[in-house]
């Protein structure tokens, strides 16, 4: 297996280096002059309206695009050199939109082990990754279900725990919780955000902020360009900036902001509806 | 004469002895005007019922009628239109124009043309300006809404709705949203969600459904005054709303409720002027 052994020496990190890139015969660049990097246990957030170039941004990251200027580097290595390819995609998992697309076994525990057979690891190594995939992502004793009995938030998970099985130093989740429902979508974000303690990067592309206020990092692409790179905290704290971004904030934060400048305190950040409605019967 | 149906229930046949029951024992009516939202978990049974009203599967039990005639009869050919959740997937014409006139032409309307253009201001799509697009050039809130066009220019007195903004950002979502509401003064429209939040306001009727059975019917208003079986099946009310019910219930004098955070934050700022 060719493994973290051949990593050694090498900076840990998924660079984009003023990265431009246009799809053949479009007449306009889908990014231009991006620059950003995710690192282990890093949870990155990238936002941005349909159309702004976040999925050219995913492709990129795993190799499935090689930038038309600037360069992406995974590990130090460059997704243009056609070598690296299969040792950048053993690093970056991905996991898409609908859960029903990137599901291939019959019962969970034969998918989560595709992948790992697929590097060529051997057995017993598989059926501990398994177990710990399965884990990791709240699903600990499914191992011998069916996927077509699963809820979407379960199937969503097992996806999550097939890339896991890989070992993947950065996993890319392009809008992961778009398709599931409150509580499916409650469920995938906690086993997304339990990555980070196993030293994984996380890429979570979202058209929601509330899914991702907890992130390290808050990446606004517009046009093809990284318009904000900053904290979910300044994004929250400061609803007209976000607006001109184009993210939509939680209904609750802007009911909040409202009524603070009509003279209530509210607790700053993200406050909940009982602590909104103590402000407001109180001061 | 509305949209109609009464004690559907439905099983999908699994080849075992007793298949899965879907839905069971439902009753809706639409009319013209209405809002009416489905909401509930994944697997609870909405996107079945959908189908079931469109005429799209037979039910196991019970009956649905259009305008007090059975669904795909001639005469109702067109009444009642589905959209599919992300119906842009299913674009295959040239120009949009030429795509929203597939069905009119189907269904042998005289000018289909005429009636893909009517469709597409109506979902607030300049006819002359998107007509001549490429259906696949769009962006997602403008593609979501020439897809609805393509059911509205069938002439749908009924329309049928599957998270109709899912994956879409919040200019799309806005934009959906607004199409829905002019549609009302020509159609009865159904909206199947898992997230209601954005339809409550100016919903005629609510429904819950929980593992294929009705939890809460009502409208919003009634909802708001007990939210415990729509909790119960899964479902949550908007932050925004809950503020509201927290202030009401401290003696806030609150006229209405609404998910909209800057007219609640107005009625809220009003109330506690009153009060203190």
């Amino acid at each position: 297996m060719r493994g973290p052994s051949s990593l050694q020496g090498r900076t840990h990190v998924v660079v984009f280096e003023n990265v431009g890139f246009r799809y053949p015969g479009a007449r306009t660049a889908a990014l231009e002059g991006v620059s950003v990097s995710v690192r282990p246990a890093e949870l990155v957030a990238l936002l941005g309206p349909n159309g702004s170039g976040k999925s050219t941004l995913v492709r990129l990251s795993n190799a499935l695009l090689s930038p038309t200027s600037g360069r992406v580097t995974v590990d130090g290595m460059d997704t243009a050199d056609e070598d690296a390819v299969w040792d950048i995609r053993e690093r970056v998992g991905f996991i898409q939109q609908n859960p029903e697309n990137q599901i291939v076994g019959t019962i969970a525990e034969e998918d989560v082990a595709f992948g790992p057979e697929n590097l060529g690891v051997a057995p017993a190594e598989i059926r501990v990754r398994v177990d710990e995939a399965l884990e990791a992502v709240g699903l600990a004793g499914f191992q011998r279900r069916e996927p077509h009995m699963l809820s979407e938030g379960q199937k969503q998970r097992l996806a999550i725990a097939g890339a896991l099985a890989m070992r993947p130093a950065y996993l890319v989740a392009d809008e992961p919780t778009a398709m599931l429902d409150p509580v499916g979508r409650a469920d995938v974000l906690r086993a997304l955000r339990g990555l980070r303690h196993q030293g994984v990067g996380v890429l979570h592309v979202t058209h929601h902020l509330e899914d991702v206020l907890d992130a390290d990092r808050v990446l606004v692409l517009a046009s093809g360009a990284i318009a904000f790179d900053g904290t979910p905290g300044e994004l929250v704290g400061d609803p007209e900036r976000a607006l001109g971004l184009g993210i939509e904030l939680p209904a609750e934060v802007l009911l909040a902001d409202a009524l603070r400048r009509g003279g209530v305190r509210v607790p700053a950040g993200h406050p909940s509806a009982e602590e909104i409605a103590e402000a407001l019967c109180l001061s | 004469m509305p949209l109609l149906a009464e004690g559907l229930s439905y099983t999908y046949e699994t080849g075992r002895a007793s298949g899965v029951v879907a839905v069971r024992d439902v009753s809706v009516g639409v009319d013209v005007g209405d809002l009416v939202v489905i909401a509930g978990t994944t697997g609870s049974g909405k996107s079945t019922l959908l189908r079931l009203l469109a005429g799209l599967l037979v039910p196991t039990a019970g009956s649905v009628t259009v305008d007090g005639v059975a669904p795909g009869a001639r005469e109702t050919r067109g009444a009642v239109s589905i959209v599919f959740q992300n119906p842009e997937t299913q674009f295959f014409a040239e120009t949009l124009r030429a795509d929203v006139a597939f069905g009119p032409r189907n269904l042998g309307r005289p000018e289909p043309e005429a009636d893909a253009d009517r469709a597409l201001a109506a979902v607030n799509l300049d006819p002359s300006v998107y007509g001549p697009r490429s259906p696949f050039g769009l962006s997602g809130g403008e593609a979501r809404r020439g897809a609805i066009a393509g059911a509205l220019a069938m002439g749908a007195r009924y329309l049928l709705l599957d998270e109709p903004t899912a994956g879409l950002d919040a200019d799309g979502r806005r934009a959906v949203r607004a199409a829905l509401r002019a549609e009302r003064a020509r159609s009865g429209v159904v909206v199947v969600t898992h997230d209601p939040a954005e339809f409550l306001d100016g919903a005629s009727q609510v429904i819950a459904l929980a593992e294929g059975e009705v939890a809460f019917s009502g409208t919003a208003d009634a909802l708001y005054d007990d939210p415990s079986a729509y909790e119960g099946a899964g479902l949550a009310l908007p932050v925004v709303v809950r503020v509201q019910l927290l202030a009401r219930r401290r003696g806030l004098p609150l006229a209405r409720v609404t998910v909209d955070p800057g007219l609640a934050a107005r009625s809220l700022l009003a109330a506690r002027g009153e009060s203190l």
